[in-house]
């Protein structure tokens, strides 16, 4: 006899390779360049280095006086960049096990630093502060400061021009040019920036709820409107056709290509019953890995399935999950200090 | 469920801390980090004193103002609040309370703002309430021109009137009178050194659903027509009312007997006063006679010396309801013995001319509300005068309903679902706002007109 049956998504799950612990929230997560290594920061101000393979913790850092809040690894050499509520960043090796520099970032909270694609520079946003250094440290530029509290900064791919956003503000920036290259006004709040790895958009997610969109070269822009909440979380597959938008328990996907999203229907994935916190597509690939507010964590390929193809679960909200270089693990870490890596499932990737 | 949900409200309590500077904001925060001192507690700090704060975990940030693409008052957050407060809420070994000092220029509407519209802080953390430390001294110099002092006074849940020993008790019931009248809704307490009992300050529910009108029933009184009574004993026969030059052309009057010089007696009466003064007066001139019962006099002064005739009966106790306090006139009333003083006198909350731009209307009606109708008129109310509505809370008696209705707001954001059942207690609407250039009439015909 025919019946109704509620249909539950009963995916596999990611199978873990090891799960460790930090002592207190784990607050961001970053691949070394080689794959070999994993660096996690806690809000004590920790700064841990795994072996990617055992996850044996092989150096434990006191990194930062109060809470770290980045931990972002050279895109090539065996050196990370961790930034702190002290103000600092500090610049660490991997293999000497030592501190190889300390950056003064100018404001009490250091919460944003980012490394150019060629490693050639590292940029540190603390409060309006916003300053270029080499890669070994070494101070580029102080640029003027920004009106209020920068809110995110991200590198144009493989180039040396660097975005920043602050409330009312998108501004563009170049080592060699001393004040801004360009700005666009957005009357609200910015919460995160992404551009797409071509290079035409720009993208933010806001606290209005909304998700806005600048074809960078004209300066045309576009919004989407209809989150159930704050919008931080944005990512674009590495294509750039699609970008992946939080705001909520759902994850809508955009469709990027061809005449841009504008009168699309976005694909959207639901499986997470909190609030999503953090997701990242693969860096040469389709599956997106997602964390929530619960713990649970899903890996998608949201071309083919509105379903998740594999799930886990960690104790606590996820704070972040980052890809290994050659995409086949996923790094999750937890507000219970929890940094745990999984494999890809056979069938997925 | 929700109630038990509520109950075990696992939320991080926020305490706004407001007040100009040098009102002793930082000395009541190191008070409280003092007799918490086993409690995890952060400090976000906008405005540095010359006090430090005794902490280890102080956060020192600028005010941001962000507002919504929209435009929308309601929207308008602090930036720097979710921002840091966001930060905070990461942590594994979450804080037991978290206090927030504004600068003394602050808006705490935005501030207020942020807990109810970012959906983060809403989860995470309870805005508890709202303290606003008053220098009882230099108060004066900016309480009629800075809408700052305002704002902070109108959405104070506690009111500290602190350093009252540089002023004179009778200098503070000024004071306390005139804020009282600003907000008729918060616990108003004076202090030395912000010596307030801890207990006073934090935990308070402010914005607690609970706790919605635990207003102080006195303060909901109505208004009256009067600011003044007192009660005499005359003897038969003529007594002269006499007044000296004063700030007001004219002063309605009406004089009623009583039973005793007691405040029940007065009491008793008073209603009957409030309709005199709403019948239409009798104009006198100086020299004119008065007599006790339904009249309501308007009598002439002119800003000259005037004196009038009180024309008595019977013995016995006379009550004198008066436009204006007699004390602006010097008034006296001699009987043919001499100067007679009242046996007890009353002063009333006056009613509002539009002298203070702040004020609080407390509305108390009987009866039960037609839902369709009052959420027209609230949603009307708020889209027109939102921006002037700082605060509102109350209960409601909707019918149909068996449970009672209860609300808080601010500006445009309504916050209210059903309470507990009214079982045998007499179903009436009790609400109150705070806010400026509010209508008195217009809100209590409004809210009249969505009774069934």
């Amino acid at each position: 006899m025919p019946g109704l049956i509620e249909r539950q998504s009963i995916a596999p799950a990611i199978p873990q390779m090891w799960r460790s612990s930090l002592d207190e929230s784990a607050v961001s997560v970053d691949w070394s360049a080689s794959g070999s290594w994993l660096a996690a920061a806690s809000a004590s101000g920790t700064a841990c280095v795994f072996d990617a393979a055992s996850g044996d913790c092989v150096q434990k850092l006191s990194a930062h006086r109060v809470g770290a809040t980045r931990v972002a690894w050279h895109p090539e050499d065996a050196r990370f960049a961790t930034a702190g509520q002290d103000g600092f960043v500090r610049l660490w090796d991997a293999r000497r096990d030592g501190l190889v520099k300390e950056l003064d970032c100018g404001a009490e909270w250091v919460e944003h630093t980012a490394w150019s694609d060629n490693g050639r520079l590292l940029a540190t946003a603390a409060g309006r502060k916003l300053k270029v250094w080499t890669k070994d440290g070494e101070l580029v530029r102080e640029y003027p400061d920004h009106p209020n509290t920068i809110a995110a900064i991200a590198w144009k791919t493989g180039t040396e021009e660097l975005a920043s956003a602050c409330y009312g503000r998108l501004q563009f920036w170049a080592p060699g040019t001393p004040e801004a290259l360009r700005a666009f006004s957005w009357k609200g709040s910015m919460l995160s920036l992404a551009w797409s790895p071509d290079g035409r958009y720009l993208c933010h997610g806001n606290q209005d709820s909304t998700v806005h969109f600048w074809i960078v070269k004209t300066g045309k822009e576009l919004q989407m409107w209809g989150y159930p909440t704050k919008v931080r979380e944005v990512a674009w597959d590495h294509r750039s056709r699609y970008l992946a938008t939080g705001g909520g328990s759902s994850i809508t996907v955009w469709d990027c290509s061809g005449k841009g999203p504008a009168n699309t229907k976005p694909i959207v994935l639901n499986f997470h019953r909190a609030p999503v916190t953090h997701f990242a597509y693969q860096r040469a690939g389709g599956v997106l890995a997602s964390g929530c507010d619960q713990g649970q964590l899903a890996l998608w390929k949201p071309r083919k399935r509105a379903e998740p193809d594999a799930i886990a679960v960690l104790p606590a909200a996820i704070t972040g999950v980052a890809w290994s270089p050659d995409d086949r693990l996923v790094a999750a870490i937890a507000q219970d200090g929890s940094v745990a890596v999984y494999s890809l499932p056979d069938r997925t990737g | 469920m929700e109630a038990v949900a509520r109950k075990n409200d696992a939320r991080v309590p926020v305490t706004v801390l407001t007040g100009f500077l040098g009102s002793g904001k930082t000395t009541l925060l190191n008070r409280i980090l003092t007799e918490e001192h086993g409690k995890r507690i952060a400090v976000i700090e906008n405005e540095f004193g010359e006090v430090g704060v005794d902490q280890e975990l102080v956060i020192g940030a600028e005010e941001e103002i962000f507002e919504m693409n929209n435009g929308c008052i309601c929207c308008t957050v602090r930036g720097d609040l979710i921002r840091i407060l966001g930060n905070l809420m990461k942590r594994r070994d979450q804080f037991d309370y978290i206090l927030v000092e504004t600068t003394g220029m602050a808006d705490p509407g935005p501030v207020a703002q942020t807990f109810f519209v970012d959906d983060e802080m809403q989860t995470k953390l309870r805005l508890d309430g709202i303290v606003t430390l008053i220098d009882a001294r230099h108060v004066w110099q900016h309480i009629d021109d800075s809408d700052e002092v305002k704002e902070q006074i109108a959405f104070a849940d506690v009111i500290l009137l602190n350093k009252i020993d540089l002023v004179t008790p009778a200098e503070l019931d000024k004071l306390e009178a005139r804020i009282r009248s600003m907000n008729a809704a918060a616990k108003i307490y004076r202090t030395q050194n912000a010596g307030a009992e801890i207990d006073t300050v934090l935990n308070v529910g402010g914005f607690n659903l609970d706790r919605a009108l635990e207003v102080d029933p006195k303060f909901m009184e109505p208004e009256y027509p009067f600011e003044w009574s007192g009660v005499y004993w005359l003897n038969a026969g003529s007594s002269k009312l006499r007044f000296d030059i004063g700030p007001d052309p004219s002063m309605s009057l009406a004089v009623l007997p009583v039973e005793a010089p007691t405040r029940e007696a007065l009491q008793a009466v008073e209603m009957d006063a409030v309709l005199l003064f709403s019948e239409e007066s009798r104009r006198l001139a100086s020299g004119g006679g008065i007599a006790p019962g339904r009249t309501h006099y308007e009598l002439t002064l002119d800003g000259k010396p005037t004196e009038f005739e009180v024309d008595i009966l019977h013995a016995g106790y006379y009550a004198f309801f008066t436009e204006h306090r007699p004390e602006e006139f010097q008034a006296e009333l001699h009987s043919q013995a001499g100067p007679v003083v009242a046996e007890i006198r009353r002063e009333y909350k006056p009613d509002h001319e539009h002298d203070e731009e702040v004020s609080s209307v407390g509305i108390t009606i009987s009866g039960d509300l037609d839902k369709r109708k009052f959420n027209q008129w609230m949603s009307t109310l708020l889209q027109t005068q939102g921006t002037d509505i700082f605060r509102m809370k109350g209960v409601l008696s909707l019918k149909g309903e068996a449970d009672r209705f209860v609300f808080q707001g601010v500006h445009m954001l309504f916050d209210g679902r059903p309470d507990r059942p009214w079982k045998n207690a007499e179903r009436r609407n009790q609400l109150i706002f705070i806010g400026r250039n509010l209508d008195r009439n217009q809100l209590n015909e409004g809210f009249r007109s969505c009774l069934v």
